[in-house]
């Protein structure tokens, strides 16, 4: 075995992320965001994997993606984070591990689900927290304008783009 | 705000080769410069092209970025870039247009004039108070050019820095940062025809010694020779082609050519991507019965998907007919 889980998240085709996880690294850190049962159950398993693979692992449980900021700011070359959540948590945990010099394949992530997201206007440089998905209407909470969310989406920005239709 | 009128006919970069009938995204790159006559006139003698109304242009740069300074975007690792690349594009333009242009210096002093626009700056290479302003807003008001940045990380190509006033419906603010493939994520068939893989490829083998060139286009998304048709003004321009469509006037129609240059910078490696966008209405493009004959051809061919990405799937059918119509008019019209 060289490599636990694959991905097919859009971060992942796209080369933000990592397709599958190596067995390279030193440490793993796996973090839960928030506690819903699909999101600790993935954790779990990779401890598991992980365990059974000999790797050393530390578990975290955190309440959002912002968070992962200081187990990053605490951690050492070889580290590899596996990141399981809500879409919008881990994009957010994503946009930071990133602007923190983590590269693309130190990074797996798991969506355990979709609730929120964050989306961008550009008419207004405003970002709009909804519960939409793309090609839904919502309206920005900047400007008013009725926003049509479109799939494209941001490593860098964690949102959603919108704009008028 | 500064409308600029003039046509870009004569130096239009036409995009298609002779007796093609269809398009496909495709890396289409090739050395630069290279003058190249058109049956309108040319286009391609300088890298940096200064364009039929340059003074205008550049004022209009300023209003864009004046009421919105966020088509600047630099992160904060991209500065030595910027000086890079304005330094790249002061000596780009003193070899072109020595007559208004001149760039002296020595070690990190230098001495930049640009007589068209007033400018008289002495800077220091590296020290941002020796400036008016950051270098890549500095020399981007003096280019006609959109200018973006890339960097290398990772084996990927990361869009980093840019100043983009005249971008074709998206926006730089939630573009930058983003790497190559997540940028064109959206456009289709690119990434799963591996375009965007070669197309990456390309520009991460590129030297410093050899510029490349590549011509894009689509209708604009305004039927005006309006310039700033970005994603962050579409509320302002989104009414403009129904009411054209309303009105059946496909004269108007703005055929929009991105001529892009490709660049290694010298002393950073990064990577320039420069933007010129060129104009032309179709009323113009008809007076070219051949150019008309073969845009029509492309735009009644493009597949479905294509055309619903340039934003002309609903129209392009009737401007195709209307140039049909209009080349084989009869000349005094």
């Amino acid at each position: 075995m060289t490599s636990i889980d694959d991905s097919d998240d859009a971060t992942a085709q796209v080369g933000i992320t990592a397709a599958s996880m190596d067995l390279s690294g030193r440490q793993y850190l796996l973090i839960a965001i928030g506690d819903a049962p699909s999101t600790t159950a993935k954790v779990d398993k990779w401890a598991r994997d992980l365990a059974s693979a000999h790797r050393a692992v530390a578990l975290y449980s955190l309440p959002d993606g912002a968070g992962v900021e200081d187990l990053i700011d605490a951690s050492t070359v070889g580290v590899r984070i596996m990141i399981s959540g809500a879409e919008s948590e881990v994009m957010r945990a994503i946009a930071v591990a990133r602007a923190a010099g983590i590269l693309p394949c130190e990074l797996f992530i798991h969506i355990s689900h979709v609730d929120v997201i964050n989306v961008f206007c550009p008419h207004c440089d405003t970002a709009t927290r909804a519960l939409a998905r793309p090609d839904h209407t919502i309206e920005c909470s900047g400007c008013a304008r009725d926003l049509l969310v479109r799939p494209h989406t941001s490593s860098h920005r964690a949102m959603y783009l919108a704009s008028v239709a | 705000m500064t409308e600029l009128l003039t046509s870009d006919l004569t130096c239009l970069p036409w995009p298609f080769p002779a007796g093609d009938e269809t398009f496909r995204y495709a890396v289409n790159v090739e050395p630069a410069p290279r003058y190249t006559p058109t049956l309108a006139g040319g286009w391609g003698r300088h890298v940096v092209d200064l364009g039929l109304e340059y003074v205008p242009m550049m004022q209009l740069k300023r209003e864009i970025l004046a009421k919105d300074p966020g088509r600047v975007q630099i992160l904060p690792h991209m500065i030595p870039a910027c000086w890079d690349v304005m330094l790249y594009l002061m000596r780009q333009m003193a070899d072109s247009y020595p007559e208004t242009m001149q760039l002296a210096g020595q070690g990190n002093r230098y001495h930049w004039r640009n007589t068209l626009l007033d400018i008289d700056q002495h800077f220091e290479m590296g020290d941002l108070a020796t400036l008016p302003e950051d270098p890549l807003t500095f020399i981007g008001c003096q280019v006609p050019d959109d200018i973006l940045l890339l960097t290398e990380r990772h084996d990927q190509l990361w869009f980093d820095a840019a100043i983009v006033t005249f971008a074709a419906d998206w926006s730089i603010k939630f573009d930058v940062g983003m790497n190559f493939n997540e940028i064109h994520r959206p456009v289709p068939g690119l990434t799963s025809g591996g375009i965007t893989s070669r197309a990456q490829q390309f520009m991460r083998h590129l030297t410093t010694d050899r510029i490349f060139r590549r011509a894009n286009w689509t209708f604009s998304a305004v039927g005006s020779p309006h310039r700033d048709t970005s994603l962050e003004t579409r509320p302002e321009w989104e009414d403009d082609i129904p009411n054209l469509i309303a009105d059946g006037d496909y004269g108007r129609v703005q055929l929009r050519i991105e001529l892009e240059h490709l660049i290694r910078l010298p002393l950073t490696g990064a990577l320039v991507f420069n933007i010129h966008t060129y104009m032309a209405p179709l009323s113009d493009i008809a007076t070219i019965p051949a150019w008309a004959e073969q845009l029509a051809d492309i735009v009644t061919e493009l597949p479905a998907d294509i055309a619903a990405y340039k934003g002309i799937d609903s129209y392009r059918h009737h401007a195709a007919r209307w140039l049909r119509t209009q080349s084989s008019a009869p000349a005094s019209t």
